[in-house]
């Protein structure tokens, strides 16, 4: 007797799939072309027309995302717009090293798992800091740099974070339990355009976890599995302490 | 051209370096099974080569974040079908996976009745396999023709890998319901 599963995989094996050889014309691409230039002039419009959307947002319930993504989503301060036309965002230089604040003093420990940040920094334009660590034998580095994780704390009343991606399908809508309370996350699996309202310019961001708890938009990026970043999230502590200014 | 008996893993480590022919050797290598599951994620073959091609460009850039020592097929796949999907918002023609008419000799050794029945039982499964949804058709073929791990799944499907085990089986559930084998 046949089983279901050989039937599937000789049906599989017999599909008529075209014979080409990629090889050639993938690395005529690679050797011939260059990063695409971005469009931001596009990007900051879409994102201060939907700033107060973005507010609105943040109060509501979050859709399943693979069938609420549009064109634009919105959580917390960031607006994430969905463009299969967009631009190719991996010639940007990383957000991981960008100047986005005034140096801080490194006097918190926000997240434990990954012991005391190397950086810390104030964010201009909402209430709010940043912190990063390196990279190590667990974390590893983001594209480009020697950062390991950025962690931004930060106010929903301020100037509005954009980010574009060219698919929806890394999308996801997560929850995150902070102190037993579920709240509303976003995940962003794959890299993408990133302008913060703290940096000039379009920037790279890999794998980006965005929650909202007490008001408060928690963004963390670093490229580890969404499990992984789930559990770091859960394990942030000092809440509200953390958008003190240092 | 010799065959190159690199690893995987030896080839990305070249191609994070620069080196595009270690990056052509893996093009070659994954390129069958990268237009498969390019056919599978669009459902037809017409087209499957052009994400399948596009897929392995966008890998490339994206290689040096590759984690040598990680499964690299798991790691196309994803780029393969986010690519797939992204061609099928521009594109709804009318579509269906067939399989190749020389599929009549590979059932050679049977008696007429018995080739009638295996092409006709090949047909009806494809025409089932048709009728799922995408993420129904990834699960199967990663799971049953690739052989792919959970964790490989979770990575290929960009999904937690808690969600794998009940994804694999709605899609099974579904497919032999399709079948009428409920």
């Amino acid at each position: 007797m046949t089983t279901l599963e050989e039937r599937f995989v000789d049906a599989v094996d017999r599909l008529e799939l075209p014979e080409v050889d990629l090889a050639p014309a993938v690395l005529a691409e690679i050797l011939g072309g260059g990063p695409r230039q971005v469009d931001w002039t596009r990007r900051l419009a879409v994102a201060a027309a939907v700033a107060l959307l973005a507010g609105v947002a943040a109060t509501l319930a979050i859709e399943p995302a693979r069938e609420a993504v549009a064109d634009w989503l919105g959580i917390g301060a960031t607006e994430v717009e969905v463009d299969p036309d967009g631009t190719d965002p991996s010639g940007l230089p990383p957000s991981a090293t960008f100047d986005l604040g005034e140096p801080a003093s490194v006097d918190l420990d926000p997240l434990p798992p990954l012991g005391p940040p190397d950086t810390a920094s104030d964010l201009a334009t909402a209430r709010g800091r940043r912190f990063s660590w390196p990279a190590g034998p667990d974390l590893p580095p983001l594209a480009g740099t020697q950062v390991g994780a950025v962690l931004s704390v930060r106010t929903i009343d301020g100037a509005v974070d954009a980010k574009a991606l060219l698919s929806d399908e890394l999308i996801e809508s997560v929850v995150v339990v902070v102190d037993g309370t579920e709240a509303s996350g976003l995940w962003i699996g794959a890299e993408h355009e990133y302008l913060s309202a703290d940096a000039v310019g379009p920037a790279l961001a890999q794998q980006v976890l965005i929650w909202l708890a007490d008001g408060v938009q928690f963004r963390l990026e670093a490229d580890l599995p969404l499990v992984e970043m789930i559990r770091l999230a859960e394990a942030v502590s000092g809440g509200t302490d953390l958008l003190q200014p240092g | 051209m010799p065959p190159d008996d690199r690893s995987d893993a030896e080839l990305i480590r070249a191609a994070q370096t620069a080196d595009s022919a270690a990056f052509g050797e893996l093009v070659r290598r994954h390129q069958r099974g990268a237009v498969r599951i390019a056919a599978i994620a669009l459902g037809s073959a017409d087209g499957a080569d052009d994400v399948a091609q596009e897929a392995f460009v966008r890998a490339h850039r994206a290689i040096h974040r590759f984690r040598v020592g990680s499964p690299f097929e798991p790691w196309l796949f994803r780029i393969v079908t986010n690519t797939a999907r992204n061609h099928l918002r521009h594109d709804r023609r009318q579509r269906g996976l067939t399989t190749r008419a020389a599929a009549l000799a590979s059932v050679g050794g049977a008696g007429p009745d018995d080739i009638a029945a295996q092409l006709a039982d090949r047909r009806e499964l494809t025409a089932a396999i048709n009728r799922l949804s995408v993420d129904d058709r990834l699960v199967l073929t990663y799971r049953w023709y690739h052989q792919l791990s959970e964790a490989e799944i979770a990575e290929a499907l960009g999904c937690r890998r808690g969600t794998v085990k009940s994804r694999l089986s709605r899609a099974m559930s579904r497919l032999r319901e399709e079948l009428g084998e409920t």
